[in-house]
Formats: structure tokens, C-alpha cells, sequence
């Protein structure tokens, strides 16, 4: 589980702003009214000053914008290792990132703070799912999370548990494409008969070819190698209605990463995906047969749409026992998931339950049914 | 004369009660039927209860239709109680010249079952009256001697049977019966026990584990299971374009057909009598069951 391992320094706090401030670009604006720092608010998907109660939409913003002028982190010392240290434009602190880090927060002022060069060229994503849950919504869903777990330990969904939370803009790579091709089969209808002694099986033998076209779209496969893949996937489907154009503005009160797998390495993971996907169609067309073996496949996705985009998902390190557990919410959908230990005595008694149920009945079935029906 | 005539009255009277020196006989009335504490009595027995003799059980041999001379029916007991000894099962020979039930069968279980024999035990009859021997078997007796067991001693005891050696028949059915005690109860009896006179099945308790771990296990793993949710989708199911699957070559072409055959005899049941086969049983008027079997001779 590569999660997290350079970020554990970050820890959120809603909304806890000083001083106004301009950190990079356009995130972290000020209030138009007080000077406030604004933060997305993800419930109401605007920004809300806390000051002075003014909420505004990206437009009231974007005319705002030009007033202020843009400070960057001033990069200090690039490119040791793993790490990149950068100066915070506000209190002159070191903020320090890992390679892929493109939005974060300074540790001492709070405030947002975004790494320029990692959102914009090839890494400005085209579009973006604004949080739709806040981290409340995360911490209420993990505290429920015992619900269709009957075996989960009692304590595991306690809110001490949770040792860290934040909410991320992951880097997805987003593949929409058309299949052509087809499967080839052979398949086997087989049928007993009996004639005297001897039993008969019969194998009819069939050519079986499925050709056709189907189409996905926006597939999606992250972009970045540090979270884990399989957690990614069990946290989907994103409502890729919620799709809206990029606008750093968005990041803020919120951390942020660029991807470090290319398009091309993803693409495989998707084109896997709709393969199997495509193969399992034409194959439950394929029916009334006894075995199908598929010989060939000729499935291929000629053209693929790409589009890189950043999807809002929180992440909660749960500690449980000295072990770590990672659970991951869909920051639009609010779907939670996450592996958790077994309660092995939960696990004995449910054990126990059932086999002594199951023996009583057999046993009164027995003596009321079978034992004297000699 | 009249005096006389009183006395042949009562002799008379008492004469069926009295058949045979060595027999004793007592009479049943309704107020005292003389049920053993074996059978549940009930009314619709009283036919069978009030037909059948309530005689002494340590006696052992009730030989009514006199085949047996005093020297044999000494030799018998003693054959008897040896057997007794050594299987713990009960014996009782009896020996009838008129049946005046509807068998020889139901004589002979009704026989057993109405006097306070031991509830594991046999009882070997010959009836003169329908001409047919009979071994009627209750208890674990029924256990052991199974259909084959039991076809097989009336097949040995046959020729002397029709020889009119009816105390050899004795002789050899003690044998039989010791030699097939001492190979215990056949595997086809081995499912059965016998509670309160009735063939049972055994409780099987290994079947109810292997039953009962079933269910335990698969809803043990399922829950188990819920808690490692985190899975990788190998398919993209949830991102098909609606309407967007067209399948526009459909071919199943038959090529041929193979056929192969293996002999595979029907599984016929081999009948019952094998040596390891069990034992097929009727219940008594008295609810008792019996095993058992008879010859004509």
C-alpha cells in the first residue's frame, strides 16, 4: 500500500484560515468583502467567506481575480530525491512535497498552496469533479461503516480510529472508445442416451464466431502509481455529469496530485478492462451449449479518446490495533470502502450459531420424519 | 352320578389349561390379561392378548402338540440355556397342533410378544396345524439374524423337518443361531437399533455434522468476506454506452457430431439376501417388531 507515504505531514483542518493571503495563481481567494480567505464549500459548490457569511460563484470570483496579483511558492532547493522543498509565499515557512505533489497546504499558515508547473502544460487536466461530500460526510460514512459488517470488530468504526483524513483531486486518465472485432468459439452440445447396457454420449460440434462493436466511454484508470489500484476501482463509478472545465479554484482546501503514469501505460489497465469486458458480452451470447471454449479473439479499440481529468476522493488512514487500514470515499458519489480486520470471535459465535441451529433441525427432522419410517 | 358328572365337568374344564405335564398354563381374564411390562396395551389388542396362552417363561419349551419326549425336552432346555448364556437373547420353542390365529407367523410373535419374554430374543414354532415351522425374531435378535441369516437356518432344518425329527430341527437351529451371533449384526442392520421393542434408525450424528458444517461454513465465509470489499474490476460494465452494444455477426456453424459409448450395466438391487443384507420386519399386534421367516413342511 503505497498510499500516502510522503503526506502523513499534511493533516486537514476544515476551515481554519489567518491571514489573508494570495498563494499561487487563482486558488485561495480573498473574500471580495472582508479579505478573508475563501475555501470551496463542497455542500453548497461555491465559496463561502466564514468571516462574513458572503458566498460567491466562480464567475463572481473570476472578475475578482485580476485584481490580485499572482505569487508563486518560490522553489527552493529542486529535486532532492524524493522530496522537493519549496518557500511559502505567505509566512516564509518550507513547504515540503513529494515529486508529484500539485496542491497542497502550508503546515504552519494553512493556506493552499499549488505547484504551478505540475497543473499546467501536459499536466492541466481538461476538467474536473468539484468535492460533493464534505469530511464530515467521510468521518459520518466511516462511523456507519459497521452496518453490512457483521463481523467487524465493535470498536473498529470508532472516530478515534481515524489516525488521518484528507480529501485529494487524484489524477484519472479517462478512455472513451468503440470495440471492432469479434470472438471465435467452439462449443460442444452434449446428450446422454441409454440403450440397453450401454450409454451413449454424443458431442455435437459448433463453430461459434460473435462479432460486433461496443462502446465504452470514459473508462477510467488513475494516474498515479502511490494509490493503490484496486481501492481506485471499488470506489467507482464517478458521475461524470458533475464534469466541469478546470479551475484551480477548486483545489483549494484541498490537496492535490499529478500523474506520474503516461497516458499510454494507463491506457493498457483500460484497454484490459474493456477487453474482458467485450469477451464476457459476446460470450453469454453465445447460449444453449454445454462448454464454450474461446479460441481467438480479435477484440481491439482502434481509436481511444483520452482525456486527463482530477477526481475528488477522501482518503482515511484508520488505525486499528497498531495496523493500518485505508479507506477510500468518492468525493462526488460519497460510495466508502475499505478493508477492515475479522472479529474472530464474532466470527466463532456466528460459527457456532448456525452449526447448532442447523443440528437442532436436523435432529428434530430426523426424529419427527425419519428415524421410526423404518 | 351327579357327583361324577361334576367331576368331569371340572376336569374337563380344566383339561386344555393342563395339556402337558411340563406346561403350565394361566388363565387370562379381562381384569387380568397378564400383559408384560413390554407392550403398551391397548384395546384393539384384546383379540390377540385373550387368544394367545399366558404361560411361564422360565419354562422354555411349551411343546402342546407333544413332539418332544420328557428326555428331550430336558436336553432342549438345557441346549437353550446355554444359549441363552452365551448370547444374552432369549428362546422359546413352542409347538402347537391347532392355530387359532391367522398364521403361524402371528401366532408365534403374538406368542413372544404376550408373555414376559426378554424383548431381545426368537421364538421357533411348529405349527402342525398349517404345517409350517417358524423363527420369529424381536430385539436385537431381529438385528442379527437377517433375512439370509434366517433363510439359511430354515433351509438347513428342512430335511429334518419333513423327516419328522422335529428335535434335530432344534439342535440345528441352536447352532445357527450361536454361529451367527457370533459374527454380530450384519452391516445392513448396522443403520438400524431397536428402541422400546421398535426398529429404529440409528441417530446419525456424523451426517448431522457434516449437514449442520454446511451452512455454518458458507455464511461464516460470506461475512467474512464482506470485510475485504476492496477488489480489482477486471470489466467496465459500468461504463458502456447505453445502446451501445451491436452484435453484427452472429455464426454457429454445426461441424460434427462424435459419439462414444460405455457399458454401464442398470444398477439392479441384488435382493436382499445377501449375507450382509438386513433384515425385513412386520410389527406385531403389539406394536412390537419382528423379523423372522417360516417353511412349510
Amino acid at each position: 500500500m503505497s498510499i500516502l507515504k510522503n503526506n502523513g505531514i499534511f493533516i486537514l483542518e476544515n476551515g481554519s484560515d489567518n491571514m489573508a493571503n494570495k498563494a499561487t495563481r487563482s486558488v485561495d481567494h480573498k473574500c471580495p468583502s472582508c479579505h478573508a480567505v475563501l475555501k470551496f464549500n463542497p455542500t453548497d459548490q461555491n465559496w463561502k467567506c466564514e468571516y462574513c457569511d458572503s458566498t460567491f460563484n466562480l464567475e463572481d470570483l473570476s472578475k475578482h481575480e485580476q485584481k490580485y496579483k499572482e505569487k508563486e511558492v518560490i522553489e527552493e532547493n529542486p529535486d532532492i530525491g524524493e522530496y522537493n522543498i519549496y518557500r511559502c509565499p505567505d509566512c516564509g515557512a518550507e513547504i515540503v512535497t513529494d515529486l508529484n505533489t500539485a496542491a497542497t497546504f502550508c503546515v504552519y499558515c494553512k493556506n493552499t498552496a499549488i505547484i504551478k508547473e505540475r497543473l499546467t502544460g501536459k499536466f492541466e487536466p481538461k476538467s474536473i469533479i468539484p468535492f460533493n461530500k464534505t469530511m464530515d460526510d467521510a468521518i459520518k460514512a466511516f462511523k456507519q461503516v459497521g452496518r453490512k459488517h457483521p463481523f467487524m470488530p465493535s470498536s473498529f468504526n470508532s472516530q478515534k480510529n481515524i489516525s488521518e483524513i484528507k480529501g485529494i483531486y487524484i489524477p484519472f486518465w479517462l478512455f472513451t472508445s468503440t470495440s471492432i472485432g469479434g470472438i471465435t468459439a467452439k462449443a460442444e452440445k452434449i446428450h446422454h442416451h441409454r440403450k440397453g447396457d450401454y450409454v451413449y454420449v454424443d458431442t455435437m460440434n459448433f463453430n461459434i464466431i460473435r462479432d460486433g462493436k461496443v462502446s465504452f466511454i470514459k473508462v477510467p484508470n488513475d494516474g498515479a502509481t502511490k494509490f493503490d489500484d484496486a481501492i481506485m476501482n471499488s470506489i467507482e463509478p464517478f458521475d461524470y455529469s458533475k464534469l466541469v472545465p478546470f479551475n484551480p479554484s477548486y483545489l483549494s482546501g484541498f490537496l492535490a496530485e499529478k500523474y506520474d503514469v503516461d497516458s499510454e501505460t494507463a491506457k493498457n489497465d483500460a484497454v484490459f478492462r474493456m477487453k474482458n469486458t467485450v469477451e464476457d458480452i459476446f460470450k453469454k451470447d453465445i447460449k444453449g451449449y454445454s462448454t464454450i471454449n474461446i479460441i481467438n479473439n480479435t477484440i481491439n479499440f482502434p481509436d481511444i479518446n483520452i482525456e486527463y481529468v482530477l477526481l475528488p476522493v477522501y482518503l482515511l488512514n484508520i488505525k486499528y490495533k497498531d495496523e493500518i487500514y485505508t479507506f477510500a470515499m468518492n468525493g462526488e458519489s460519497g460510495k466508502l470502502i475499505g478493508n477492515m480486520p475479522v472479529d474472530k470471535k464474532k466470527a466463532f459465535l456466528t460459527f457456532t450459531l448456525v452449526f447448532t441451529i442447523s443440528f437442532v433441525i436436523c435432529f428434530i427432522v430426523f426424529y419427527l420424519f425419519i428415524r421410526s419410517n423404518v | 352320578m351327579k357327583k361324577r358328572l361334576i367331576i368331569f365337568t371340572i376336569v374337563l374344564y380344566m383339561f386344555p389349561i393342563l395339556v402337558n405335564a411340563s406346561t403350565t398354563t394361566y388363565e387370562r381374564t379381562k381384569d387380568n390379561l397378564r400383559i408384560p411390562d413390554k407392550v403398551h396395551y391397548k384395546n384393539r389388542m384384546y383379540n390377540n392378548v385373550i387368544s394367545t396362552p399366558a404361560v411361564n417363561t422360565e419354562e422354555k419349551i411349551y411343546d402342546f402338540a407333544d413332539l418332544f419326549t420328557d428326555e428331550e425336552e430336558k436336553e432342549i432346555y438345557s441346549t437353550i440355556m446355554n444359549y441363552k448364556n452365551s448370547t444374552n437373547l432369549d428362546l422359546a420353542i413352542v409347538t402347537i397342533d391347532h392355530n387359532n390365529k391367522e398364521s403361524a407367523m402371528v401366532y408365534a410373535d403374538d406368542f413372544y410378544d404376550y408373555n414376559d419374554f426378554d424383548i431381545n430374543g426368537s421364538l421357533y414354532l411348529i405349527d402342525m396345524d398349517t404345517r409350517e415351522f417358524y423363527i420369529s425374531t424381536s430385539g436385537t435378535a431381529l438385528l442379527y439374524y437377517n433375512d439370509y441369516r434366517i433363510e439359511n437356518t430354515l433351509s438347513s432344518m428342512d430335511y429334518s423337518m419333513i423327516n419328522g425329527n422335529y428335535k434335530e430341527s432344534v439342535d440345528i437351529l441352536t447352532t445357527n443361531l450361536i454361529n451367527y451371533y457370533n459374527r454380530g449384526i450384519p452391516s445392513g442392520n448396522s443403520k438400524y437399533e431397536i428402541v422400546d421393542g421398535k426398529v429404529v434408525y440409528k441417530t446419525p450424528y456424523i451426517v448431522f455434522i457434516i449437514i449442520s458444517l454446511i451452512p455454518a461454513v458458507i455464511i461464516t465465509i460470506a461475512y467474512a468476506n464482506r470485510n475485504k470489499p476492496v477488489k480489482l474490476d477486471k470489466y467496465s460494465y459500468d461504463y458502456l454506452v447505453k445502446n451501445g452494444i451491436s452484435i453484427t455477426n452472429r455464426i454457429d456453424k454445426y461441424i460434427n457430431t462424435t459419439t462414444v459409448s460405455h457399458y454401464s450395466p442398470i444398477s439392479s438391487d441384488s435382493g436382499g439376501s445377501s449375507s450382509g443384507g438386513g433384515s425385513s420386519f412386520h410389527s406385531g399386534s403389539s406394536g412390537i417388531s419382528h423379523g423372522g421367516g417360516g417353511h412349510h413342511f
